[in-house]
């Protein structure tokens, strides 16, 4: 969308527009499916909060001052939506859970960490992908977004210093620390599986 | 010289290519003599790479349908913020429903200002104090381009005339302007305003100041009793208290419907079984052109509905709208959907009166942004209290033909 297209339909949404709002919308509308995704885990869940995002910005577009573009607006309402929504789970008993994992060979059970929910995974029928989800649900928030944003979703560090209204500096050993964690997790469970069945998990490493 | 710990906090930086030219080449030295630090490269670029092929997923694919329904729930809120009347210093109270429509003749634009009750005499020269409180509308403008609402209107001379048909509920403030003197008089038969079922009640009003209250008002104004008595000119400030019906629909029904005519008759019938009906808008049921180019770039993924509508209200009490909700999942078949305002409204304002906490705990609170928040939450609050305070429920019900 040109520049000067958006301004236009961003002076028209910000009237009442509908149509004008809808229009702007349509570029980021599965990004933001896919953040919200990835945040909380499960399918259903991020159709509520995607939805929540859209009319929030609806709401809203009045106080969108144009000094970002207006799809990093909507990725920061999207930020801010999801990471309450994970604070707000958090405030509520989970149970931790023991999952079966059906793998070529064998079940395996797993322990859930307490706090993460169970990530509705059917998209990922490759293992290795649905340890890297678990993985990225285990994370903290904060770790989480970064993880989302940078190497899922491929913002650059300014657009994300943006989004989560951070500095660049703050962003860049966030990320860093985000991919460590990450990599600490997916190897620990890695290695859990490995030791724990006799499948092919073991010859993929 | 680095040491390991340095190199491993730019390890992401140097993958992204964030790292000016010495301080890579730097990293890259290190690299090929340290094997752990090596080992923690290649791992970092192992997780990013499985990060990178993780599988987007697809929207749902009444994704934009429920949001556009979603989206026009709300914009209709937004336009009816404007019907609301505002009450200053003010108690509400609600009079107990009267089974009656009330027509009131406003003058001039249908401006309000909460006045102090003064005698006036009128052409004949009788005393008439009217009781009742005036309400400051502060948004008539709105009140004033709702034709639809409007029966009929008069000129006369400088003053316009505007005939309203109200509905059951009115507000009435109990509290005389600047006086806390709670004046709870309604069906009195020596007002001249009588609010009795079945009986037209012209009281005519009208603040013709747009400026602030405590003036009085500079025009003509004349007023209308119910019992034929009329005034002309005068410094009449008026103490009337009325409220349109705050029209807040509280839940909003969409159903989709593939056999349209017969889907109208047979929820209209459902729904006439439990409430009366409001309103009703069939001028979209041959389909809109609203949408027609918003094919973007050829994108398939997303085409907004340019269907027919038809739209219906009707008032239910809370226990017939139960009956009525089990008797649309039985006998409807179709594919449908509920949004309950009150709820989202409930949603909104929590989020709003966080924010707001937010930015008075930030210092922030003389912001454009908190401005307008707290004028947000007036209208919900006075929206979810006109909610409340009506014992009946209003169902806007919207039939798409699929």
């Amino acid at each position: 969308m040109s520049i000067s297209n958006e301004k236009d339909l961003v002076e028209r949404a910000k009237s009442g527009d509908l149509e004008a709002f809808e229009q702007l919308i349509i570029g980021c509308q599965k990004k933001v499916f896919n953040i919200a995704f990835r945040m909380v885990g499960n399918y259903d869940d991020a159709n509520e909060l995607a939805q929540e995002v859209f009319i929030k910005a609806f709401r809203s577009i009045k106080n969108f001052k144009g000094d970002s573009s207006f799809s990093t607006w909507i990725y920061r309402i999207t930020a801010n939506v999801c990471l309450d929504e994970l604070r707000k789970r958090k405030n509520r008993t989970i149970v931790s859970l023991d999952q079966d994992i059906e793998l070529n060979d064998g079940d395996v059970k797993r322990q859930m960490p307490d706090n993460a929910p169970t990530p509705d995974m059917e998209a990922e029928s490759n293992e290795v992908k649905s340890i890297v989800n678990e993985s990225i649900q285990q994370l903290p928030d904060d770790y989480k977004s970064m993880i989302i944003l940078r190497d899922i979703q491929g913002f650059s560090y300014d657009e994300i210093s943006k989004i989560v209204n951070c500095p660049e500096g703050t962003v860049k050993s966030r990320i860093n620390r985000a991919r460590q964690a990450l990599k600490k997790f997916f190897r620990q469970r890695r290695n859990f599986l490995m030791m724990n069945s006799s499948n092919d998990i073991e010859r993929r490493g | 010289m680095k040491n390991c710990e340095e190199i491993l906090e730019l390890l992401s930086l140097y993958i992204d290519n964030e790292l000016d030219d010495a301080t890579a080449k730097a990293v890259e030295k290190h690299i090929e003599l340290c094997s752990s630090c090596k080992t923690e490269l290649e791992q970092l670029r192992e997780i990013i790479k499985m990060c990178n092929e993780l599988d987007e997923v697809e929207l749902p694919e009444d994704f934009n349908e429920v949001l556009h329904e979603k989206l026009k729930l709300e914009q209709k809120n937004m336009n009816e913020n404007k019907k609301i009347i505002y009450m200053r210093n003010s108690l509400m109270r609600t009079v107990a429903s009267v089974a009656a429509i009330f027509i009131l003749i406003f003058a001039v634009r249908g401006f309000m200002y909460k006045g102090i009750t003064t005698k006036n005499t009128n052409s004949s020269g009788t005393e008439i104090e009217p009781t009742g409180d005036v309400v400051y509308n502060t948004d008539i403008k709105a009140f004033d381009k709702e034709k639809d609402d409007v029966l009929s209107i008069e000129a006369a001379d400088e003053t316009q005339m505007y005939t309203y048909e109200m509905s059951e509920e009115i507000v009435r403030s109990a509290e005389l302007y600047n006086s806390d003197e709670t004046d709870s008089q309604n069906n009195s038969n020596e007002n001249k305003f009588n609010v009795e079922s079945d009986k037209n009640v012209s009281a005519a009003s009208g603040a013709t100041s747009t400026a602030d209250q405590k003036n009085a008002p500079d025009e003509t104004v004349m007023f209308k009793f119910s019992d034929g008595t009329e005034t002309s000119d005068g410094t009449y400030s008026l103490a009337m208290q009325f409220g349109e019906e705050l029209e807040v629909p509280v839940i909003g029904l969409t159903a989709y419907s593939s056999d349209f005519e017969t889907d109208i008759l047979k929820i209209n019938e459902i729904a006439g079984k439990f409430g009366t009906k409001i309103k009703e808008d069939d001028t979209n049921a041959s389909g809109s052109n609203m949408a027609k180019d918003l094919l973007v770039g050829g994108n398939p993924e997303f085409t907004l509905t340019n269907k027919a509508d038809y739209v219906v209200s009707y008032s239910m009490d809370k226990l017939n709208y139960d009956k009525f909700i089990k008797e649309i999942k039985d006998k409807y078949k179709g594919k449908y959907y509920i949004v309950n305002n009150e709820e989202e409204l409930n949603k909104r304002l929590k989020d709003v009166e966080g924010r707001i906490i937010e930015l008075e705990n930030s210092k922030k609170a003389n912001t454009d942004e908190y401005k307008s928040l707290m004028q947000e939450k007036e209208n919900i609050l006075n929206q979810l209290n006109s909610i409340n305070s009506s014992s009946k429920i209003r169902v806007n019900i919207t039939i798409v033909d699929n």
